[in-house]
């Protein structure tokens, strides 16, 4: 029962609304499932589980006092549902509710169709002097951004903008940019540039394609990936079989507050010249929401423990050199791994953070800057270099600074899959 | 007694030989672009005795040198109008035969009072293959190019401060004048494909500006193209720069700089294929130098607010790390935030050597107030003396006002293929 207790003052500071003790229909359903997972049939006893899982953190206390009279195998069972709705309620934490939004509107004035879809989603829009004009959009129970681009779509002299943390439409012409929405994400390409440069008798080429993924309030992701497939221009140059496909951005994602994050793409090749279509562009951006985190390593007052190693088993983190005031830190970090799998050993910059006075995670920009390794025939021993830049709020201060590693991560991935994308 | 010797010398000064303005405006003839705007260097340079010869002499150039002309009235009216601040160009004379590359920087340093940074290039001994060359009075940035070439090192703008660094290849086209150095160093066919908006392509030439400490140089504003001829003789349009047009940005408004942005990008229709350089590119490179400066300086031993009625300037931290010194510094504005993220800053640092050094510094936007994050490194010269440089003071200059510095550019036979 004190587990019970806990897990459910976890739910009520991460916001999550508890029963009440007395609510007949919930205790009944409480308990028909779980004589469902008593059963032999193991179709019957998942269904049952799933059951519970549905129900959420209102059934906890319900679950955990059924547990009490349960035998072995059943009171496993119930653990798992109530381990997955707590699960759950970090995820819903993490990634956010879909803010699914109904906008149906026939030739009404672009601002109040704008304002509608405001007022409806919740999500402020940015907008003045737009072009007069009347815009028809019929979203049902959809995506604010496929509703948001179906504004601007329909007007077609309007385009919408995201400018930091916010959501602006802005006078220029509409631009039916390649998208994928899923919930409250929105994928898109802006841009493809190829260059061919030259510099003291050196030549090479590069193309990059720039993408962005954004999403709304509250529903941040620590990072996005954007891998390709297949691409290919019409005149059948491959421009994906490189192996050096990079995208993603893992650098503590943008400073401050952020709607958008970049996605690219690049390597050494070049469009045909001639080629005035991609014929084929397909691939997905892989979004990772770190839904639990644990502390691996914690320097207190960085700016004052220059140069000291701090341990906790085979990793160790100093700090090489940094420039801080009471709410900012900046510096040069190191990060030592020691152990047999070196694809084990890595530490994305992300994990390194800035916990203020009230035991905020603030996170900043971090770079990596390199590593050196070694092998002693059955160790590896890597170090890892960060560069490293906090600024918190006006009102915050440095109290230490962790490397964390996530624990339980969720990915969220938005396939592509666009034929025919014009060049011209 | 003193005035009367005072006299006597602006006496002689005056009536000094000058050099004959009617054979300077005569080399000016559009072969040889250096040739062409080291006249138009020293024609400027002449006392205001000699203003209304140089009128006539430019009236009567041909209508085919108006890109010399024009580049002569704006150094003239430049010249007018910084008066004092006008700075003179530091000539010097080299006669060296079988001299190390140091001994040679070290002449050229003192004749030119001091505007190259002591330099990494020599460093553990490097680059001291002896070097003979002798120049007779020529601009010290071309000689400082000679000794460049000949000791296969390159100039690198450092902190705002020229230096010199081994190796580097034999750098790309590079034009001088007068206290600049502006250099292409790469060549760029794009295109641009904006999804949804259509496709540009551009031929982009991108370099730098390098100035010496004097030229008082605290930003490039723009680069603007005039002419560009292929080798075919054909012209080449002159086209906006080639900016990305994206959907989404991270904060810009929260980023303040306050290094001197000196890159230079040139952006022109894409010659057609076959053409292997482009002949002549000319441009105005539009610099802007300080009108109106709030100059601070914050004892370092004593970090107190320094303030006026424009600013408050205090440093938050300074530290010393590996011979760097690192310091914060925050500039609050007493009026428009928006309004100073338009004007330059820059932050110097004051160490008990007596020297004062341009550093490097990043800003951010933070509660009203502009947070720089500035850095001075090392000299090479410290390095080899094995000197930690230690921190007097910390100067943070505000420049309220700034007036332009147009300075014409051209450049022969680019490489485009």
């Amino acid at each position: 029962m004190l587990k019970a207790r806990i897990l459910a003052a976890l739910l009520v500071a991460a916001g999550v609304a508890l029963p009440q003790d007395d609510d007949p229909r919930l205790a009944g359903r409480v308990k028909e499932l779980v004589e469902q997972l008593r059963s032999d049939d193991l179709i019957v006893a998942d269904d049952a589980l799933a059951g519970l899982v549905k129900l959420g953190p209102d059934a906890v206390p319900l679950i955990r006092e059924s547990m009490e009279s349960a035998s072995m195998d059943t009171r496993l069972r119930l653990e798992s549902a109530v381990k997955q709705i707590a699960r759950n309620v970090r995820r819903e934490r993490a990634i956010g509710k879909p803010v699914a939004v109904t906008l149906r509107v026939a030739d009404r004035p672009v601002a109040e169709a704008l304002g509608e879809l405001a007022q409806k989603s919740g999500k402020a829009i940015e907008f003045a002097d737009l072009p007069e004009g009347r815009v028809t959009v019929d979203v049902g129970n959809g995506s604010f951004w496929a509703a948001l681009d179906g504004v601007c779509r329909s007007h077609g002299g309007i385009m919408w903008r995201i400018r930091g943390a916010k959501i602006a439409v802005e006078h220029r012409p509409y631009r039916d940019v390649p998208k994928v929405v899923l919930g409250n994400l929105m994928m898109y390409l802006d841009e493809l540039s190829t260059s061919t440069y030259s510099q003291q008798g050196h030549k090479w080429s590069h193309l990059r394609i720039a993408g962005r993924l954004a999403w709304v309030e509250g529903t941040r992701p620590q990072t996005a990936t954007l891998a390709f497939d297949d691409l290919e221009d019409d005149k059948g140059v491959s421009l994906a079989n490189q192996p050096n496909n990079y995208g993603g951005y893992d650098a503590g994602g943008p400073e401050g507050p952020a709607l958008s994050m970049p996605l690219n793409y690049s390597h050494q090749t070049v469009l045909d010249d001639g080629a005035t279509e991609l014929a084929r562009c397909k691939g997905a951006v892989t979004v990772r929401y770190v839904l639990e985190t644990k502390r691996v390593i914690s320097i207190p007052n960085p700016a004052a423990a220059r140069g000291q190693a701090f341990d906790a088993g085979a990793t160790s983190m100093r700090v090489e050199d940094c420039t801080a005031t009471a709410r900012t830190f900046s510096g040069r970090i190191a990060v030592t791994r020691s152990g047999e799998q070196r694809e084990n050993l890595q530490i994305k910059p992300s994990d390194i953070v800035i916990v203020d006075k009230k035991g905020n995670v603030c996170p900043g920009k971090s770079q990596n800057q390199g590593s050196s390794s070694m092998h002693n025939g059955t160790n590896w021993t890597i170090t890892w270099y960060y560069q490293v830049s906090f600024s918190l709020p006006e009102d915050a201060e440095v109290a230490s600074l962790d490397l964390q590693q996530p624990v339980d991560t969720e990915e969220i991935v938005l396939p592509f899959d666009f034929k025919g994308l014009k060049l011209k | 007694m003193m005035p009367l010797t005072l006299a006597l010398v602006l006496c002689c000064q005056e009536t000094a030989p000058q050099p004959d303005v009617k054979a300077l405006v005569a080399r000016i003839d559009g072969k040889d672009p250096e040739a062409c705007f080291d006249a138009v260097a020293r024609l400027a340079d002449l006392p205001a005795s000699a203003r209304a010869e140089i009128d006539a002499a430019v009236a009567a150039m041909p209508d085919e040198l108006a890109f010399y002309k024009s580049a002569l009235a704006e150094e003239l009216k430049t010249r007018d109008r910084l008066g004092d601040k006008y700075t003179r160009e530091a000539r010097v004379t080299i006669d060296a035969k079988d001299k190390q590359p140091s001994e040679i920087l070290r002449d050229i340093m003192e004749q030119s009072k001091d505007r190259v940074e002591s330099t990494w290039a020599f460093q553990g001994g490097g680059g001291q293959q002896p070097v003979t060359m002798k120049l007779d009075n020529v601009p010290y940035l071309a000689a400082l190019r000679t000794l460049c070439k000949e000791a296969k090192l390159r100039i690198y703008s450092y902190g705002g401060a020229l230096t010199l660094y081994r190796g580097g290849g034999d750098g790309g086209p590079t034009f001088q004048y007068r206290n600049h150095l502006v250099t292409i160093d790469s060549v760029q066919r794009n295109r641009r494909v904006t999804f949804g908006a259509g496709e540009k392509r551009s031929l982009i030439l991108s370099g730098q500006v390098l100035c010496d400490m004097r030229a008082n140089v605290v930003d490039l504003s723009k680069v603007e193209a005039i002419e560009a001829v292929d080798d075919k003789g054909r012209k080449l349009d002159v086209l906006p720069d080639d900016k990305p047009d994206t959907l989404a940005d991270e904060s810009a408004e929260n980023a303040a700089n306050a290094n001197p942005h000196l890159g230079l990008t040139m952006t022109l229709a894409p010659p057609e294929k076959g053409v292997e350089k482009i002949a002549r590119v000319r441009a105005q490179v539009v610099l802007h130098v300080p009108r109106t400066t709030s100059r601070y300086v914050v004892p370092a031993d004593k970090p107190e607010k320094a303030s006026d009625e424009h600013f408050e300037v205090s440093v938050e931290s300074t530290t010393t790390v590996h011979r760097q010194i690192h310091t914060i510094v925050r500039v609050r504005p007493k009026g428009d935030l928006k309004a100073f993220l338009e004007m330059p800053v820059q932050i110097r640092m004051k160490t008990k050597d007596g020297t004062e050094r341009p550093c490097y510094a990043n800003g951010k936007v933070a509660g009203g107030a502009v947070e720089y994050t500035a850095q001075r490194y090392q000299t090479a010269e410290e390095q080899m003396q094995g000197r930690v440089p230690e921190l007097e003071s910390v100067v943070i200059m505000v420049h309220r006002e700034t007036v332009e510095r147009r300075i014409a550019i051209e450049f022969r036979d680019i490489p485009v293929e």
